[in-house]
């Protein structure tokens, strides 16, 4: 549909030797640097501060809250103490008012009290041998690349934790940037054709932009598996074809190289003709990534694109992989819509859980090892994650509740360590007591992978906290 | 046990609350005195004396007025007061525009005759003051003020043995004697408790020493005395619940000065203290209600600021860091020097202002050795000050006749004609809009519209139009209503003061007294700016999880951020949960502030019907009323069996009812009555851990006593009336700089404070600190109005200066950033909306009510768990919905367009709308793909572009683009009409490739004509897509 010679003249009148969106030079003509600072801020120049051992990072997110006990942190105690009250059992000590320190958000305010079993079976996988549960199957197979943490804690045991994963505030204390923004904030483009934050899938309303402060700049942009329809005004609501598109986009972009003359160099404008440019090129290489057909029947069997059952996630998590192929940085994908999230098992969970692993077991696993038949996985990492556990005890009759003080969330590839399980919670999966971890320790060790260090991303004005950086987990770094 | 024993008084009070029984007489403190004052001494007390008369003293009202003694005590008849107050004499009738009620005047009437018992003011040594434990600085004992398990009022004192001590108080003179005069006095009285084993003591200084050890004056125990000093007991037994004793100091001391006190305890465990007064008599004593803590602030101990007072608290806690910010330092006009610079030449006082702005700024740009940029062309001034004074492009008319205006004070007559557009206030209000953080719905999971929210923004553009002073446009946002009262006088209670039950829509209920009913439309503006207080996110769950103090407390803290950001640029957001991190502000300021909004209630029923309005209505309402009547008796009447004709009277009825008129309302705030509650400091910023209470203060670096408030009327406390009057004045060091710094930042895109909300130590120093100080100086001194200091900001060279030039780009940013070129901006949402409206013909005439409600994809509906519920129908009249306009209304300019929190416009929020959760101080400017296919491809983008290509085409049929002339005058208006100049040849001879280009390719599947128009359209999207247009140069 593009016609060759207009587009090459097109990209000419635009390449005139600028590049990277001059990010510095706008903020400091902004004003944001200070007078009579002798060493006045300056904000990322792109590189990272130290040398990378990953360059894209994979972000899933199921959204609503995945049992940990039922998928990477098996606990038979809670079986075997099925129905009993956890202040009847050796295990007491859990319910100590001290140790229940959590930020309330309404709801949940009643204390969960009786064991429920274990709602699946466990075994051991790979060399490694880790107990993972059989809804897993698929991700077990890869167990030996990834790294379990099972000592993760949170605040909010309302679902204003997702927003927490991924900011590392609670969502009383405001809004603050994702890290997915801080990385792309900090690290420039390495794609021409492509924006270089992406996110996929279903996302709460609370948990629904990403730069806040940083600006808008850094919110990913949202894309959709459908290649007719991928982007948001991704096409002329006029209906207008791609040639006419085209030569709408030649004429501004000529009109504004010949008033250019009188700002030679003017940092805004050369940014606003770089960003039609982005965007004209994204009109086609959105859809681009999304052409599926191009994949052999091997690799869509691997995601699982020819079952029902994963074919959304499955298509999701090939896309993912053909934007990291073609360079993206962040890609955000989060599964589960519908109320809080579609893991939100208060009641039914054996049914919720095993449709939900049904739908992302075999295309995340595919994801894995598709990236690492690639050579990806070096320098890609695939963080599997969610807002917080479930109960050990029953909600109703067959359901478990928010949990905040223990749970589990994946790593692998990017230089992470694989075929290990670090930290832990108590017998009963309640409290996270091994090597436990805020869930800012995940974003030190993606921000660690990535050679970036936090501390010199902070911007005038917007103070961090020693909480908000995190500690890299170390012991899971290769 | 030979102590020798002699106790006066001891009572144990259990419970302090009564009720007036029928056969007791009535008493001062509790039935009489609230009485007096609520309805006598707003006209008889130290405001007005009418007649000569006051009733505030028991000296007073013996003496009487001009008409003779108010009060005989004892002697109804010879009483003026009782006289007065039961309307016998047709001239004396007291209080003239309401009769009191029976029960009033037999309250009055019985207590005159019982023989006005008026006891003289007690002095209160402690209740609930902090600042008493201070002064108890020695002894070895532990002091600290207890808040449970007290006697009365908000704290009690805890001393842990032996003993804290003060020998000399400060202002502690207090004569004590047999007969004491006025401001002398006799009897002590306290409230004492101990815990464990042991005694509890008392030890008084006189006169600046302690009591012999050997005698027993001065010293009173309860229990077993092991301290060794010799000491007047009480009881032999300590109390074990709180017990009052009363005790006569010169019966047992003799005529002394009382400067000092030492509560003691010997074995066991803490002892308490609370309620100790001094009082002339035993019945003024019982007159006095402990825990009364108006009287707290009468006392305090303030100190003085923090530059000179050591005693200061924020000295202490910065250890004396920390107070060379230079916000703090008021601002001071540097007029010499700028007079001197520009006395060489012959100007007027007008031109030497502006000229005064372009010393400042040259001075730099010299220093830097940088030259400034010429002034730019006509073209372009008028293009950039249209823009910036009424967010609007001008016409191609409008450009022309500027251009063509060769008169000297062509560019001065384009500056009042911009700011006396209507259109000004409207781009003024959408910045203050910004500031406060408007929108018209609630936030959180509901989001539901507030209705009445709009009445605000329109009187925000009415302020800017009228160009209200600032200094009154800040009183009236934040104590509007007290505002009026205090205008209004005391005693211009209109309409009946009594209480009515409201209910807001954000669900708060509560007895309020009625405000005041407006007479003008200047005094109902005052009511609606309370709108003001209003405009905070509103959480309407929280009342179902019976969360209503977590949600009194969270709109607390952002009113105080809030107004603290936007009026003052401190950032109190960051002391609510310990000291300030940077800034000389204490956690405790953060609730000083926050106490100043203690008393408000949320109010959506606010009458804002002019009184003539209002009889108008009430007189309607009257009628209809009559006519309902009959119809009413002829029901009452009616046979139960005619059920026709009961149904047909009732629809009868009804209808009539529906008929009635209801007043105009206003959403806004008034205060809950003449106290507020208490505000306590929280711990770590947890509402559910509440520490020391505060009272209202003002930042403690200036002054650490609590602030003079008076309540400008009965119905509310004045709080809000004393904040708004310490921010609205030239002696306050933010309040006009930060002002005039946010007008600056729209004529220049960057302030001279680059952190607009923030003039803190973490926020940017000025870069031309004497310029900002003069042009503050200089606001407040030209009565604070906001269109002089545009005018006096667009008038300069500096503003008019060309925003090109400069190569390369460093020394481009360099002569920018010290203002010796423009900086060119980009639209901001609004301005790029309103224009695109504007220039494709579109734009509707609009200018005050309701919010419009653009459609809105429903996949975006579908995507907010709020909407999704209304759409539903789940919503139960919450108004949770999208109430989407026919699209040919919603054509307003952006300010008129409904702000729903949980769903901004995808149009303007795709140009960096800001959050409307906090204050925005600057809008962000971003450069994304995303808004250039928002522009070229979104429905809005290509409609406008349509529009705007019928509206150049006009009449004009028969068109094909082969005429080179007839093509040429199209491309020129489409040139004109978007960018105010005429296109180069270059560019129209790209044009016109254009346009055949996409002729012929549209004529492949469109007949001719329409190919044509299509093709014209393409050439209209284009040219509202360049950069020329989507910015100011």
């Amino acid at each position: 549909m593009t016609n060759p010679r207009s587009r090459r003249m097109f990209l000419a009148d635009f390449g005139l030797g600028f590049t990277g969106l001059a990010l510095g030079a706008m903020l400091a003509q902004d004003g944001i640097v200070k007078a009579n600072e002798p060493e006045a801020w300056q904000p990322p120049n792109g590189h990272p501060h130290f040398a990378p051992k990953a360059k894209s990072v994979v972000w899933l997110f199921m959204n609503g809250g995945v049992s940990h006990a039922e998928s990477f942190d098996p606990k038979p105690e809670m079986t075997k103490h099925a129905g009993k009250s956890i202040s009847e059992t050796q295990y007491a000590d859990a319910l100590k008012p001290e140790r229940l320190n959590r930020r309330e958000v309404a709801f949940n305010v009643e204390l969960r009290q009786k064991l429920y079993p274990l709602q699946v079976g466990f075994r051991k996988y790979g060399e490694s041998g880790i107990e993972l549960s059989d809804w897993v199957p698929h991700m077990g197979s890869c167990i030996d690349d990834i790294a379990i943490v099972r000592s993760m804690w949170t605040t909010d045991d309302n679902h204003g934790a997702q927003t927490q994963f991924h900011s590392g505030r609670h969502m009383l204390d405001g809004e603050f940037p994702t890290l997915g923004a801080w990385v792309h904030y900090g690290l420039g483009s390495i794609n021409e054709n492509l924006p270089q934050f992406i996110s996929m899938g279903n996302r709460e309303y609370w948990n629904a932009k990403d730069g806040h402060y940083l600006g808008p700049a850094h919110d990913a942009v949202p894309i959709r598996i459908d290649p007719n329809n991928p982007l948001d005004y991704g096409k002329p609501a006029s209906g207008l074809g791609g040639d006419e598109q085209e030569l709408s986009f030649e004429l501004a972009g000529r009109l504004n190289r010949l008033k250019a003359i009188e700002y030679p160099n003017d940092p805004a404008l050369l940014a606003r003709i770089k960003a039609y440019e982005l965007a004209f090129r994204m009109q086609t290489s959105v859809p681009e990534v999304l052409g599926f057909n191009t994949e052999t029947p091997a690799t869509q069997e691997m995601y699982g694109l020819n079952e029902p059952a994963t074919k959304d996630f499955g298509s999701q998590m090939l896309a993912t992989r053909r934007l990291i192929e073609r360079g993206v940085r962040f890609i955000q994908v989060q599964h589960g819509a519908g109320g809080a999230g579609a893991w939100d098992a208060h009641g039914g969970l054996k049914a919720n859980h095993e449709k939900n692993f049904k739908a992302v077991d075999k295309p995340v696993a595919g994801l894995l090892k598709d990236l690492k038949q690639r050579g990806l996985l070096d320098s890609t990492i695939v963080i599997f994650a969610t807002e917080f556990g479930r109960t050990p005890a029953s909600q109703g009759t067959d359901g478990r509740d928010h949990h905040p003080y223990g749970f589990s969330v994946w790593m692998a590839g990017g230089g992470i360590k694989g075929g290990i399980a670090h930290g832990a919670t108590d017998e009963i999966g309640f409290h996270a007591v091994e090597h436990r971890h805020y869930v800012t320790d995940i974003h030190a060790t993606i921000l660690k992978q990535l050679g970036l260090d936090s501390r010199k991303l902070e911007v005038p004005g917007r103070k961090r906290l020693d909480i908000d950086h995190g500690q890299p987990i170390d012991e899971i770094i290769a | 046990m030979n102590h020798v024993r002699r106790f006066l008084v001891v009572v144990t009070l259990l419970l302090l609350t009564r009720s007036l029984r029928a056969d007791e007489s009535p008493r001062f403190v509790e039935d009489v005195q609230p009485l007096l004052e609520a309805k006598c001494v707003s006209c008889h007390g130290p405001e007005k004396q009418e007649g000569g008369l006051r009733l505030d003293s028991f000296a007073a009202a013996k003496a009487g007025g001009e008409s003779g003694p108010a009060i005989v005590s004892g002697d109804v008849a010879k009483s003026l007061l009782v006289k007065a107050i039961t309307f016998r004499d047709p001239d004396l009738q007291m209080p003239p525009k309401q009769k009191l009620t029976d029960k009033e005047i037999a309250t009055l009437t019985q207590w005159v005759k019982a023989g006005a018992a008026w006891p003289e003011p007690v002095a209160v040594l402690f209740e609930d003051e902090p600042q008493f434990l201070a002064s108890l600085t020695s002894g070895n004992g532990k002091g600290r003020l207890v808040t449970e398990g007290i006697f009365a009022g908000k704290a009690a004192l805890g001393i842990t043995p032996l003993q804290r001590d003060g020998v000399k108080i400060p202002g502690w003179q207090f004569v004590i004697r047999e007969k004491p005069q006025p401001g002398e006095y006799r009897f002590l009285r306290l409230a004492w408790k101990k815990r464990g084993a042991g005694s509890v003591m008392v030890e008084l200084a006189s006169n600046g020493q302690w009591p012999d050890a050997k005698v027993a004056k001065g010293r009173y125990v309860a229990g077993p005395n092991t301290t060794g000093w010799a000491a007047i007991s009480v009881s032999e037994t300590a109390p074990a619940d709180w017990t009052v004793v009363t005790f006569d100091l010169w019966k047992d001391i003799g005529n002394f000065t009382l400067t000092g006190i030492a509560p003691t305890c010997d074995r066991g465990e803490e002892a308490f203290f609370d309620a100790i007064i001094l009082g002339p008599s035993i019945a003024s004593l019982d007159a006095y209600r402990p825990g009364r803590t108006e009287l707290l602030g009468t006392e305090s101990q303030a100190t003085g600021d923090a530059f000179t007072d050591k005693r200061n608290p924020i000295r202490k806690l910065f250890r004396g860091e920390r107070l060379d910010l230079w916000s703090l330092k008021k601002p001071r006009s540097s007029t010499l020097r700028v007079e001197s610079a520009a006395t060489n030449k012959k100007l007027d006082s007008e031109s030497r202002a502006t000229a005064s702005i372009d010393t400042f700024i040259r001075e730099r740009l010299t220093k830097a050795g940088l030259q400034p940029s010429p002034e730019a062309d006509r073209r372009t001034l008028i293009r950039r000050l249209t823009i910036d004074l009424t967010g609007l492009l001008p016409t191609a008319d409008d450009v022309q006749a500027f251009v063509a205006d060769k008169s000297p004070d062509a560019y001065d007559k384009l500056v009042n004609r911009l700011l006396e557009s209507p259109r000004y206030g409207e781009r003024q209000a959408r910045l203050w809009l910004d500031v406060v953080r408007y929108a018209d719905t609630n936030g959180y999971e509901r989001d539901e519209f507030r209705p009445l929210a709009w009445q605000y923004r329109d009187y925000v553009i009415r302020s800017f139009n009228q160009d209200k002073p600032f200094d009154q446009f800040i009183r009236e946002q934040l104590a509007g209503d007290e505002l009026l009262s205090a205008e209004r006088g005391r005693e211009s209670f209109s309409r009946a003061s009594t209480d009515q039950s409201t209910k807001a829509s954000d669900g708060h209920e509560k007895k309020t007294p009625a405000p005041l009913t407006p007479t003008t439309p200047a005094e109902a503006d005052m009511l609606i700016a309370t709108g003001f207080l209003r405009l905070g996110q509103w959480d309407s769950t929280a009342s179902i999880f019976q969360e209503e103090v977590r949600l009194r407390a969270e709109m607390m803290a952002d009113l105080t951020n809030t107004t603290a950001s936007a009026f003052l640029g401190l950032t109190m957001s960051c002391c609510q949960c310990h000291d300030h991190k940077y800034d000389p502000l204490s956690q405790a300021d953060h609730y000083r502030m926050r106490a100043f909004f203690a008393g408000i209630t949320p109010r959506d029923d606010l009458a804002i019907s002019l009184a003539d309005e209002q009889a108008a209505i009430d007189q309607h309402n009257a009628e209809l009323d009559q006519q309902a009547a009959p119809l009413k008796a002829e029901q009452a009447k009616l046979d139960k069996a005619n059920k026709t004709r009961h149904e047909e009277l009732k629809a009868k009825v009804a209808e009539i009812e529906s008929k009635k008129r209801q007043p105009r309302r206003a959403m806004g705030a008034t205060d809950s009555g003449s106290t507020a509650p208490a505000t306590h400091v929280f711990y770590q910023g947890d509402f559910s851990s509440p520490r020391d209470e505060v009272l209202p203060g003002f930042p403690s670096v200036f002054t650490s006593g609590p602030a003079v408030i008076q309540p400008p009327h009965s119905n509310t406390t004045g709080r809000r009336l004393a904040l708004a009057n310490w921010m609205a004045s030239a002696d306050n060091p933010w309040t006009a700089r930060v002002i005039v710094n946010r007008i600056w930042q729209q004529h220049f895109g960057t302030g001279l404070v680059a952190t607009p909300n923030d003039f803190g130590y973490s926020g940017a120093q000025p870069t031309h600190p004497e310029l900002l100080d003069w042009l503050a100086v200089e606001f407040t001194q030209r009565g604070w109005s906001i269109k002089e200091l545009h005018r006096l900001i667009v008038k300069s060279a500096t503003y008019r200066r060309r925003s090109t030039g400069g190569s390369p780009v460093s020394e481009l940013q360099a002569s920018r950033l010290h203002y010796g070129t423009q900086n060119i901006r980009r639209l901001d949402a609004e301005t790029l909306r309103d224009s695109l409206l504007a220039v494709s013909g579109l734009l509707k005439p609009f200018d005050t009510g309701k919010p419009l409600w653009p459609a809105v994809p429903d996949e975006l509906l579908n995507a907010q768990p709020a909407i999704l519920e209304a759409i539903e129908g789940k919503d139960g009249g919450r108004m949770q919905g999208w109430y989407a306009d026919p699209i040919e209304q919603t054509d307003v300019r952006s300010v008129f367009l409904v702000r729903k929190r949980c769903l901004p416009i995808p149009f303007l929020q795709a140009f960096d709308l800001p959050d409307t959760t906090v204050s925005c101080a600057r809008r962000d400017t971003t450069v994304v793909a995303p808004q250039a296919l928002m522009l070229l491809n979104s429905p809005e983008g290509v409609r406008y572009a349509q529009a705007f290509a019928d509206r150049v085409q006009g009449t004009q049929a028969n068109l094909s683009f082969d005429d080179a002339t007839q093509t040429g005058k199209l491309i020129d208006a489409i040139f004109q009409q978007a960018l105010q100049r005429r296109p180069t040849t270059d560019e129209v001879s790209l044009a016109i490739e254009l346009l055949r280009r996409h002729r012929d390719q549209h004529a492949i599947k469109e007949a001719a004509d329409r190919a044509v128009k299509l093709a014209l359209a393409d050439l209209c999207r284009a040219v509202l897509n360049l950069n020329e247009f989507a910015y100011i140069d």
